[in-house]
């Protein structure tokens, strides 16, 4: 009982919920003014370019209806490409397209990788257009990207879909990371609240270490049942750089870094986040609370 | 909190005070003379039927004494003439029309304001041997008041021992506990008069008023016969009786039935002194009637008058509200919003519950106001179903987004439209009540709700449908507490500490309770 109740106040010592996020980090460090910088995901990689951090490239860009009718010149040649609304948060609205060996485009990351025809696309673009996965705003732009290809250790874990690594940067410091995995039920998405597999990593080797599966502790991965080994993210060193590079430009003292590794690119950062997910902690058991104190000292 | 928070919350608790303490200094000087009071608006509803004769109507109206103010009379009957008849102490309402024909109802209304009484009964008052002239004839016996039967003296005497005679006190005491408490209460139909409640030895409140007044006035002591309502929310038909005695210049009032001795409680509403029926009509004319009362609130007339007179008068909100025409109603309904946003703000960032939309459950606990609490869930839920049904019915034409809400929209006008209609049909109150439903709002929750049932499966929308209706709920309770009301509508400043609390848990780091199991990982390993 006594132990309970003296975890239960280490979980309140060191554990950060939304509210001490909320006012500690975000309002204290995270200047309003600098949110467009991280909520768009255009304006973004254009801060991005300009300091020279890698980001998959940009194909297209849709400002509104009228440049719907370039869409099958944009998509002709292109084996495979991310469709993705400029302020779309928590890979809302993203779609993942690819040429089939019939060279047929289907979308890989759903269930029975349904067929996409160009009225899809069209209907999917007016969708983001008109503002349906921004919820703030009123309209949005989308945006066509390269597809990434997943190199092979974290690759080989997941489930149809790009596994990304997300680094919580704190006035300059990276302070936790963890390794997000997508899954069946994530449908190729890397996000943890849609079911994806988080994997904590040690900041000093870049290994993982726990796993989270929604709010629980696995052991095993959710697909397959295999035993989850410790896996080496590759090019840590590059990605904690990268990490650091990307959030200094968003002018923000907290910001989540997303970084993908593409088999033959490397390191690119996808997108900042000003208000970081809280499951980090989970995945890597242990509460950031407890991190920013071991920081201090 | 930071030492600005601490000033923030500081200074707005302080102010609340401070104009509290000067509107209760510059009204009343007192708190209850600034606290509204329990009002009825009461309602005498009489139909009857005519066969082309000359009808006639004499009723009984509520009396306007130190103990009730009668205000706002209406009356409803066009076709009738009326006029108010003064006789003595009583107020007789007379609706008169010759060769009425058909159905006719006959309304009265009133807002009453009673209070309770208790006398302090003097503790030695002698009978008297000769009372005040306008007194004397409450000595007399009536035709169902015998007091004059040897029946009555006989029990007169048997009661009353012969030193307690001439005592005043003792005399009223004993025939009170003998009419309260060795005479059975039953319901009995028509008029008992006190020798018959006495041979029964059982009675409902008329026979044992009337015996209680027999036995006082065969002791000498001048009683009378008092006839009225008791007030309550709701329709009723019965009226009550109940006794006043005359001592030392004052008539005490007396209820054998519910036992109230020298006192009467705020429900009792008098119609008329004396043993008249209150309703007498032309015969044959099938009347059919009930009284409706309702509780209602308002500032006292007092403390109204005081402010009236204050130039600017800023501080009164009713004042003010009264003198554009905004009922004391929809000042509440105003009022209490904050209350509302209040358990909002306690439920998402204490407790950490999910809702639809910020504050949709403070604006559905407004809807539920009028709707009641079980048909306003029932709406919601019916609403959500109806307006989700509509989204995936509509999906397949793969509309625009905007184009797309604003059908969801139209057809839950049409569907509230519907549930009207059906309600007037069948009689529902329900009918006209539903027009505070947030229906703009209600749309973008079904938009909600689709999206997340698409996302994230129906199971995780129903939880936040399900949380959503909770918290309503829960914002309803303190929108709906009386007491609450009265405070903020007479200090509105104490939306200050409303405010306050809002600072306090806009700076709360804590973690929020739904947060100890979504992090519970942390309590059961290692």
């Amino acid at each position: 009982m006594l132990e309970f109740f003296s975890k239960i106040m280490n979980l309140r010592n060191d554990v950060l919920g939304i509210n001490g996020r909320n006012i500690e980090l975000i309002y204290e460090l995270n200047p309003r003014r600098n949110f467009p910088r991280v909520d768009d995901k255009l304006v973004t990689k254009e801060l991005l370019a300009k300091i020279e951090a890698p980001t998959p490239a940009t194909l297209a860009i849709f400002h509104g209806h009228a440049d719907l009718e370039k869409l099958e010149d944009h998509v002709a040649g292109l084996h495979g490409f991310a469709l993705k609304p400029a302020q779309g948060s928590g890979g809302r609205g993203i779609m993942i397209v690819k040429r089939d060996a019939q060279g047929k485009l289907i979308r890989p990351g759903e269930p029975g990788q349904p067929a996409v025809g160009m009225e899809d696309l069209r209907n999917h673009i007016a969708e983001i257009l008109s503002g349906v996965y921004s919820l703030e705003k009123p309209t949005d732009r989308a945006f066509i990207e390269e597809l990434l290809e997943p190199e092979d250790m974290l690759g080989g874990v997941s489930i149809g879909g790009l596994p990304d690594i997300r680094i919580a940067v704190h006035n300059g410091r990276p302070i936790m990371a963890m390794t997000r995995i997508p899954t069946r039920q994530s449908r190729g998405r890397a996000n943890l609240h849609q079911g994806a597999l988080g994997l904590g990593i040690d900041m000093e080797t870049g290994q993982t270490t726990y796993a989270v599966l929604g709010n629980r502790n696995v052991t095993v991965h959710p697909d397959t049942n295999r035993p989850l080994s410790t896996l080496q993210i590759p090019q840590w060193d590059t990605i904690l750089n990268i990490s650091l590079q990307a959030a200094g430009c968003a002018g923000l003292g907290y910001v989540g870094v997303d970084i993908a590794v593409d088999k033959q690119r490397g390191p690119l950062v996808l997108e900042l986040n000003a208000r970081p997910g809280l499951n980090i902690q989970l995945a890597n058991r242990r509460g950031l609370r407890q991190s920013l104190r071991d920081r201090e000292t | 909190m930071r030492r600005r928070d601490r000033i923030a919350v500081l200074s707005l608790v302080i102010a609340c005070y401070s104009l509290m303490f000067y509107t209760i200094h510059k009204t009343g000087h007192s708190i209850s003379g600034v606290l509204p009071q329990r009002n009825y608006d009461l309602m005498l509803n009489m139909s009857l039927d005519g066969h082309d004769d000359d009808i006639s109507l004499k009723v009984a109206l509520p009396l306007d004494t130190d103990r009730q103010r009668i205000r706002e009379e209406l009356i409803g009957s066009p076709e009738f003439a009326f006029h108010i008849l003064g006789e003595r102490l009583n107020r007789w309402g007379i609706w008169e029309k010759r060769n009425a024909k058909g159905h006719h109802v006959l309304v009265y209304r009133c807002t009453v304001r009673t209070e309770a009484r208790k006398y302090k009964l003097p503790a030695k008052f002698d009978v008297l041997a000769k009372y005040p002239q306008t007194v004397e004839p409450y000595l007399l016996a009536s035709e169902h008041i015998q007091s004059d039967s040897p029946e009555i003296r006989q029990l007169f005497e048997r009661l009353v021992p012969p030193p307690d005679r001439g005592d005043t006190l003792a005399i009223t005491r004993t025939a009170f506990s003998y009419t309260s408490e060795t005479i059975k209460a039953v319901e009995l139909k028509g008029t008992t008069d006190a020798l018959t409640c006495f041979r029964l030895g059982e009675a409902s409140c008329g026979g044992k008023a009337r015996l209680f007044v027999a036995l006082c006035r065969t002791g000498g002591l001048p009683a009378r016969l008092v006839q009225g309502l008791i007030l309550k929310g709701g329709t009723w038909r019965s009226s009550h009786i109940w006794a006043e005695v005359w001592m030392a210049g004052h008539w005490a009032p007396f209820c054998p039935l519910n036992g109230y001795f020298a006192e009467v409680p705020s429900s009792y509403l008098i119609l008329c002194y004396g043993d008249e029926p209150l309703i007498t009509h032309t015969r044959d004319i099938n009347l059919q009637y009930y009284f409706h009362g309702k509780k209602t609130l308002a500032p006292p007339p007092e403390a109204m008058r005081t402010l009236r007179q204050q130039p600017g008068g800023m501080l009164n909100l009713w004042a003010t509200f009264e003198r554009v025409g905004i009922p004391l109603n929809l000042l509440k309904i105003i009022l209490m919003i904050p209350f509302g946003a209040l358990v909002v703000v306690v439920a998402r960032d204490i407790v950490g519950i999910q809702t639809f939309g910020t504050f949709m459950p403070a604006l559905m606990a407004v809807a539920f106001r009028d709707t009641g609490l079980a048909w306003g869930l029932a709406l919601l839920g019916a609403i959500l179903l109806f307006g989700t049904a509509a989204r995936f019915g509509l999906q397949r034409f793969r509309l625009l987004h905007t184009p797309r809400l604003a059908i969801i929209l139209t057809t839950t006008v049409a569907f509230m439209m519907t549930i009207t209609t059906i309600g007037v049909a069948t009689g529902q109150v329900l009918a006209t009540r539903v027009s505070l439903f947030p229906l703009a709002i209600l749309t973008l929750t079904v938009e909600r709700f689709a999206i997340i049932c698409e996302e994230e499966g129906l199971p995780k929308a129903l939880k936040i449908a399900t949380a959503t209706g909770i918290v309503a709920v829960a914002a309803y309770l303190p929108m709906q507490w009386e007491t609450l009301q009265v405070i903020v509508v007479t200090f509105p400043e104490t939306l200050l500490l409303v405010i306050a609390v809002f600072f306090i848990v806009g700076r709360w780091t804590g973690m929020r309770l739904t947060e100890y199991i979504r992090f519970r990982e942390f309590i059961a390993g290692k």
